[in-house]
């Protein structure tokens, strides 16, 4: 590393160390750009306080292709904000003070800012422009600045519902502060024996200022209690619920009666603390979900739209239902439609998980987030952007990420049991104790109630998942489900697929068969696939590329497959040679003819290769003792050659299998077997085995089978997966032991009385807190860590 | 001790200003974001004579580069 | 949420000349208070310092240097550094240049007639409200005057976001001002002179709920809030967490305003109100540190500069020293260590260590950081600057730890019991004698501190002379902020938004009025001792006696109030009940013990003994520390007064008859020849009785004779 650095230079804008000539001081174009812009304007104070507070991760700037014409489109700006002179950016890349300082120069740097506002955490800049300015320009300078903005939705409903909330939020722990801080005022005075009428007076106090409390500030409690009791399970509001309820009635007596303590100290500290660690929780999960925001921008582009013989620009948010928009090669697909004109080659990967090219033409369908490789053509809108099933598809697993991870099983399990064995504990220790004295015998129940706080299950283990999900989204691995982890544990075979897993489904050419007197003509081959895009031909042509231009008339293709021109005079032809073509899986086809004129001159063997970390993979795999398998449903001379690579016996691999034979296999030991795969063609045994990973393969499908999905075929994922699952459960393990100690001991003191409801309460959030804080500290180490890894592998 | 009657009161009316000013405060949004504020006062307002001259013209943005 | 520059802009500069004058009046001031202080400090090391002259006496010194300390020194530097702060915060000029000289006049003419008063003796004896009515008043209004002006620069301001500093100044603004208003209510007798409504352990109630909150309100939060300001800015990054930072306030400001009977533990004091200001004081321990670390951590990554830049380098001591303050504050209000240290230098070594430490080095920082800023030049010299530092903390390091010693050395000394449940050191002179050498460090450590603080001075001058010359009122330009509504802002949010300057000033007038009508029952209400309990209060004389104690001052030194714990009450006779003090108007309990408890201390020993140890302390206890009294020998008691004072006393509850106030004088005379009638042998003055003298033994005999 050290000698690399050496020879390294740090680019003068984004500090990222790059192998420069001599004159360079740039890594980039774009960084040279900018660097230039801030002299002009002399803003270079940029990089003297940047050295203040230096950003960690240096980031070169993307110079932005994109025109942004869209964004002064009415109907656009009516879509998105709620004033037509103020418009929202996402912005990539703002990530120290100085971004935040030359960002505050807008409204100098461009003519059409009036006014702007950034928002840090969230890295957005709210733009209010001139009457005469555009947001074209200011996102056009936006991006030259380096910070890659993309026009959101100020008006998204999903948005200003988080906000309101929050500020509902800290409004009741607000409250709740106040009322609790005033109400120790009292109560200490009262504890330490204020006399009689003062005494009365400051109970009197206490329950008035407890009353805001435990109406407005503990309303979200009642309201998870009733839900849960609605669909009849438990949740852990429900014993705060019950202790709050029994308190008040207690408390009430009490004061009544005069009776020694009225809980409503101890009460409203418990509905404070509550609160506050809930709020802080909800915080960082949130933070984690916004982590996959930028998904939602994937289909917002500048498209034209056709209307009879004249051409528009417009945001693809605004494509509405029949529609005739200009698709150009190189583009994301904006919505769901059909063909009208033309053809192209589209890669639907991320849909369907074919990764070789479709062909369509005039009357195909297509679908938004499809990629258009090749060809000009014409798309009629039926589905608009936001209404395609790819927008449903990123909602759902959206969706998926963020309901899931609080649903641990182990973790709802023990807690069932736990609150049921506090409450029965409760019962029966008033039960007891209530010959010496209902009160007596209810504050030690209420203590318990208060001190055994479910704490570590209804925070401590989901946030440790949440964690767990977060580090694996940074590794581009989507969880459909938290549980996830709790299963990997107990995996103990692995199950390969191989095409498309073990291989990375490119076809390599690795030998040709052909007469050295016909060696001449293989140039030809270059000029029959020069206009094919399927995996096949892109071999072909890697493999046999000439410059050269040769016309061979026209290519035609060939009902049986293959591709015949008469070039000179004679017919050359590519076909695929026969095999024993097994209908299990459509594989891909592996040998070809070449032939001349009908009689075949050279014989082209292709081979779908091993993908190079599949080694290390294995490899791991036996320091883990994991049992390896390969389940193919291709022939076994690739198979066995392929498994020969991993160096594994002859039992250890299948060949032949259809889909549910696989899954057969699975089954005898499904719990104790995670099962790698293609998510379409391994689905059934995806879904049998305890864990299924889709490597490739539909998002939707994949997630519907399996329980992760690997953004990018990497399977040096899976060892990762696995480490992220260890800590995880190591953190829970602890949590799990602290608070069970904790209260072990504190319960058997509330039992036997020696604890007061105010001390159970001021004990109580010391356990959750002790226990969060470890959550917390794992987690983040585990991210981090996590990071690192990514750094080194990538 | 008397006295109590009038400072408890008045305790209680000081936090009253408080909390509810603290709510004012949420609910105009004042901790909607709680990292841009502290870099901001980093920031030093230099004098202003004239208006900066535009970045990139009207017609270059049009040409994207 | 925060609004940039834009194409539309109001121009509109900052009033930095008002940030001039305060910082010129926080030097001279600065100055004024450290004087006084070491004047103070060498009489406690030898009493020839009192220079035999009224106005010089520590009784009368003691509140100049503190009044000095906190309201001109750090006052001053407060104000300068909110108003420089503040117009920057909110990107607009002050609400009204006029409002800002009449603050800085007013509150400088107020300091001025504190420092000629107060060596008169014109006090109200209660400690960090020690002057008269009429200047009470004058504080009042200069400071609804400044509320006035920050809040109108609050409600111009063109950015949105109220940074947390602001949020510091507003809570102090306004319970100061609470607080001033409630602890000054008193009923005038002359136009020097004025009654507190409250009496013995309410009075003392209020006046530590006062006392601990102006350390609160004042030395604290206006602070921190420069705090949370000054050292991002000194050090170029945000603060550690702003989160922290709001919390750290919220906290505060509900947890503060109940921690002021720690003050009072063992006293006369119901026993749940002691407990509650321990509990509440042992709590601001956990917000105060949250504060403490998060400015520390700021300065992570940046120790580097600390040290080399003075400024930093000051600002990172005061958190030290702050840090240090709230911790030892807690500890001392836990009953157990409170009982050694209350009353003992332990508390000044306490005290000392906030307001030299924290208030002082975070303002010397500050004008480091402010000076070279304001004039648009460079600092003179870091060298004096650093000289400065290490000078002044050397300074501060003499003076806590010289008084640590001290306060435990006497703490333990005069508790300390031997087996046979006698005192071991029943004279408490012996005490004093151990602990004068530490006094004399002290001195010393003040006037390393003093030296320092010079240094600066002169620093500060260079700097300002070097300063180019008349330089122009700089232009700035922001948008107005209504222009821009940020989409955060519902339609509902902004009609809140427009009722929020009003809001504060309606929540003012709440509380004053509040007050107000609470206040009446306070005043109609005296019985808050049983009837039967009840002593007959003081005659005419004694009262008159009572004033000169005041005047002169003696409650710096002398307590009257003997906690209910063994040592006290071997030393002093049984523990001071509530009754004892309930015409004390104002209470006497005292804070300090350099001299003897004096609750008991009536017919102890005869008048002639009393008579001598006022004119020579040294005639009767050769080592005392106390000045001698001797104008108490020939100015003459003001006998006509005493039934006007007598009838304000009756107003505030007093059980005094019609004819009793009627008669008040001769009833005084007549008290006053029989005293001078018993010390005539021995005493060459002609008309004795009329001495003031006579009615200070009266008084005196009386303590603790009901």
């Amino acid at each position: 590393m050290e000698s690399q650095t050496k020879l390294q230079t740090q680019c003068l804008h984004c500090r990222t160390l790059f192998f420069a000539g001599p004159d360079s001081q740039f890594c980039c174009s774009g960084c040279a750009f900018v660097f230039q812009l801030l002299e002009q304007k002399n803003l270079t104070d940029f990089y003297k306080i940047r050295e203040l507070d230096p950003p960690q991760s240096p980031v070169p700037v993307q110079p932005v292709e994109d025109s942004f014409e869209y964004c002064d489109d009415k109907y656009f700006l009516t879509e998105v904000s709620k004033d037509a002179r103020e418009l929202t950016f996402f912005l990539e890349g703002v990530n120290c003070t100085a971004c935040v300082w030359l960002l505050d120069k807008l409204p100098e740097i461009c003519s059409s800012v009036e006014a702007s506002t950034i928002n840090f955490p969230n890295s957005t800049i709210h733009i209010r422009r001139t009457e005469a300015g555009t947001f074209a320009l200011a996102a056009e300078t936006l991006a030259r600045l380096g910070f890659n903005p993309r026009a959101v939705s100020n008006k998204n409903s999903l948005e200003t519902f988080k906000k309101t909330e929050r500020k509902l939020d800290l409004i009741r722990i607000g409250i709740a502060g106040a009322c609790t801080g005033n109400i120790m005022i009292f109560a200490v005075s009262n504890y330490a024996g204020a006399t009689d009428e003062l005494r009365l007076m400051f109970n009197y106090l206490i329950v008035a200022l407890a009353f805001p409390v435990l109406t407005f500030c503990a309303f979200p409690f009642y309201r998870n209690a009733w839900a849960a009791l609605r669909t009849k399970n438990l949740n852990l509001d429900l014993p705060i619920v019950i202790s709050i309820l029994a308190g008040v009635v207690m408390g009430l007596h009490g004061l009544i009666t005069g009776a020694e303590n009225i809980y409503f100290d101890s009460l409203s500290m418990l509905v404070f603390l509550l609160l506050s660690s809930r709020f802080w929780l909800k915080g960082i999960q949130q933070k984690f979900i916004s982590a996959n925001h930028i998904q939602d921008h994937l289909l917002v582009r500048q498209v034209t739209v056709l209307t009879d013989k004249l051409k528009s620009q417009i945001s693809s948010m605004l494509l509405k239902e029949g529609q005739l928009v200009e698709i150009r090669s190189g583009m994301v697909i904006p919505a769901d439609g059909v063909v009208i004109r033309g053809t192209g080659q589209i890669q639907t990967a991320i849909l369907t998980g074919e990764s070789s090219p479709i062909l369509v033409k005039t009357w195909d369908t297509v679908e938004a987030g499809t990629y258009n490789i090749e060809g000009d053509w014409v798309l009629k809108v039926s589905r608009p952007p936001l209404e395609s099933r790819f927008a449903e598809l990123l909602e759902s697993s959206k969706k998926a990420l963020l309901n899931k991870p609080t649903q641990v099983k182990l973790a709802d399990n023990v807690g069932r049991w736990f609150i049921l064995t506090t409450f029965a504990l409760a019962l029966l220790t008033f039960a007891f104790n209530a010959s010496s004295g209902t009160a007596e015998a209810f504050s030690r129940a209420l203590a318990l109630l208060i001190v055994t706080c479910p704490c570590v299950f209804g925070m401590a283990i989901p946030l440790s998942i949440s964690f767990a999900i977060r580090a694996a989204a940074q590794n581009d691995i989507i969880v459909k489900d938290g549980s996830l982890f709790e299963r990997l544990l107990n995996v103990r075979h692995l199950f390969f697929d191989k095409t498309g897993t073990l291989t990375d489904g490119q076809l390599k050419v690795t030998s040709v068969h052909c007469n050295p007197a016909n060696l001449k003509y293989l140039k030809y081959i270059y000029a029959l696939e020069r206009n094919q895009k399927h995996p096949v031909a892109t071999a072909l042509k890697q493999y046999f590329y000439n410059s050269d231009e040769m016309d061979c008339g026209k290519v035609q293709e060939l009902v049986r497959g293959g591709l015949q021109a008469v070039i000179d005079g004679s017919t050359y032809s590519i076909t695929p040679i026969a095999l024993t073509n097994n209908g299990f899986e459509n594989q891909i086809k592996s040998e070809f003819a070449f032939s001349k004129d009908g009689s075949q001159i050279a014989a082209i063997k292709l081979v779908d290769q091993l993908r190079e970390e599949a080694p290390e993979v294995f490899a791991w795999a036996k320091r883990e003792k994991f049992s390896t398998t390969i389940l193919s449903g291709d022939q076994p001379a690739t198979v066995i050659q392929c498994a020969r690579e991993l160096g594994l016996t002859s039992d250890l691999f299948r060949s032949r299998l259809s889909a549910n034979e696989k899954a057969e296999i699975i089954a005898p030991n499904a719990g104790t077997s995670m099962m790698i795969g293609d998510g379409a063609n391994d689905a059934q045994a995806l879904a049998t085995a305890g864990v299924g990973i889709a490597i490739t393969g539909a998002l939707d499908v994949s997630l519907k089978a399996a329980d992760a999905y690997l953004m990018q075929p990497d399977l040096r994922k899976i060892p990762r997966l696995f480490e992220i699952a260890r800590k995880t459960d190591r953190a829970i393990k602890r949590n799990l032991s602290i608070s069970a100690s904790f209260n072990l001991i504190a319960g058997t003191i509330a039992i036997s009385g020696h604890m007061t409801p105010l001390w159970a309460a001021v004990f109580m959030p010391l356990s959750s807190l002790i226990v969060l804080a470890s959550a917390i500290i794992t987690g983040t180490r585990l991210t981090k860590q996590i990071e690192t890894l990514k750094g080194i592998h990538s | 001790m008397n006295i109590v009657y009038f400072l408890i009161p008045l305790a209680l009316l000081l936090g009253g200003v408080f909390a509810v000013s603290f709510i004012i405060a949420v609910v105009k949004g004042q901790y909607d974001d709680l990292e841009t504020p502290a870099y901001k006062i980093l920031i030093n307002d230099e004098p202003k004579t004239k208006m900066a001259p535009d970045l990139i013209s009207r017609k270059d943005s049009l040409r994207g580069n | 949420m925060e609004i940039k520059n834009t194409n539309k802009l109001e121009s509109y500069s900052y009033d930095d000349d008002i940030v001039k004058k305060f910082i010129l009046a926080t030097v001279i001031w600065g100055g004024v208070s450290f004087l006084a202080g070491i004047l103070i400090a060498l009489q406690m090391a030898n009493y020839r310092f009192n220079f035999g002259l009224p106005w010089l006496t520590f009784g009368r010194l003691r509140p100049l240097h503190t009044n000095a300390a906190i309201f001109a020194f750090a006052g001053n530097a407060i104000f300068a550094g909110i108003y420089y702060s503040t117009q920057r915060l909110c990107k607009a000029r002050n609400f009204s240049d006029l409002l800002s000289k009449i603050h800085f006049w007013g509150w400088q003419a107020i300091i001025v007639s504190a420092a000629l008063t107060l060596p008169l003796g014109l006090s109200q004896s209660k400690e960090y409200a020690e002057l008269e009515w009429p200047i009470d008043i004058a504080i009042t209004l200069v400071w609804v005057v400044f509320a006035i002006n920050f809040f109108g620069t609050l409600v111009r301001r063109r950015e949105r976001h109220l940074y947390v500093a602001l949020w510091f100044y507003i809570a102090t603004i306004i319970t100061v001002a609470v607080l001033h208003i409630v602890n000054s209510i008193e009923i005038p007798v002359s136009l020097f002179q004025s009654y507190p409504v409250y009496a013995g352990v309410q009075d003392a109630l209020v006046q530590w709920w006062y006392g601990h909150n102006a350390v609160a309100f004042f030395l604290t939060t206006p602070f921190l809030g420069l705090m949370y300001y000054f050292i991002p800015k000194a050090a170029g990054r945000p603060v550690y967490s702003y989160r922290l930072s709001i919390i750290h306030f919220w906290s505060l400001v509900f947890i503060y305003i109940w921690a002021g009977p720690h003050h009072l533990l063992y006293t006369a004091l119901p026993d749940w109100a002691q407990t509650l200001g321990m509990v509440f004081s042992l709590m601001l321990w956990a917000p105060s540190w949250g504060g403490m670390i998060n400015g520390l951590l700021t300065l992570r990554g940046a120790w580097d500069r600390v040290r080399t830049e003075p400024v930093l380098k000051f600002m990172a001591t005061s958190l030290t020293f702050y840090g240090m303050a709230t911790f030892e504050g807690p500890l001392l209000s836990i009953k157990s260590v409170s009982s050694i240290a209350h009353y003992t230098d332990w508390i000044i070594a306490h005290v000392h260590g906030g307001t030299l430490g924290w208030n002082g080095f975070l303002t010397f920082g500050m004008l480091y950081y402010l000076v070279p800023k304001i004039f648009k030049t460079e600092l003179y010299s870091r060298r004096l600057a650093n000289m400065h530092f290490w000078i002044s903390t050397i300074g501060i390091f003499l003076y806590i730890i010289s008084m640590w010693a001290s306060g435990i050395t006497q703490g333990l000394m005069l508790r300390a019991i031997d087996e046979s449940g006698r005192l071991v050191y029943p004279d408490f002179i012996e005490t004093v004698m151990r602990i004068v050498p530490l006094y004399w460090v002290r001195a010393i450590g003040g006037m390393l501190f003093l030296a320092g603080f010079l240094i600066m001075c002169w620093n500060l001058y260079k700097t300002w002379k070097q300063a180019p010359k008349n330089q122009p009122e700089e232009v700035y330009q922001a948008p107005a902020l209504e222009k821009f509504v940020s989409e955060k802002t519902e339609d509902s949010h902004r009609r809140l938004e427009r009722l929020m300057p009003k809001f504060t000033i309606f929540a003012f007038l709440a509380i004053v009025v509040g007050s107000v009508v609470e206040i009446l029952p306070t005043l109609v209400m005296h019985t808050y001792v049983t009837s039967e309990k009840a002593i007959t209060p003081y005659s005419p004389l004694e009262l008159a006696g009572r004033d000169i104690y005041v005047r002169e001052g003696c409650y710096s030194c002398h307590s009257q109030m003997i906690r209910t714990i063994p040592s006290d009450v071997l030393r002093y006779g049984p523990a001071s009940k509530p009754e004892d003090s309930m015409y004390d108007h104002p209470f006497q309990w005292g804070s300090k013990r350099t001299g003897p408890d004096l609750a008991r201390i009536g017919n102890k020993y005869p008048d002639l003994w009393h008579f001598r140890h006022m004119l020579d302390p040294r005639s009767v206890v050769p080592q005392s520390l106390m000045p001698e009294y001797s104008w108490l020998f020939n100015q003459k008691t003001n006998f006509s007064a005493l039934n006007k004072k007598l009838e304000v006393m009756k107003q505030l509850g007093v059980p005094y008859t019609n004819e009793q106030i009627s008669n008040a004088h001769l009833d005084a005379k007549l008290q006053a020849e029989k005293i001078a009638s018993g010390l005539a042998a021995d005493a060459q003055i002609k008309e004795l009785e009329s001495r003031e003298i006579i009615a200070v033994i009266a008084y005196i005999q009386r303590l603790g004779k009901n």
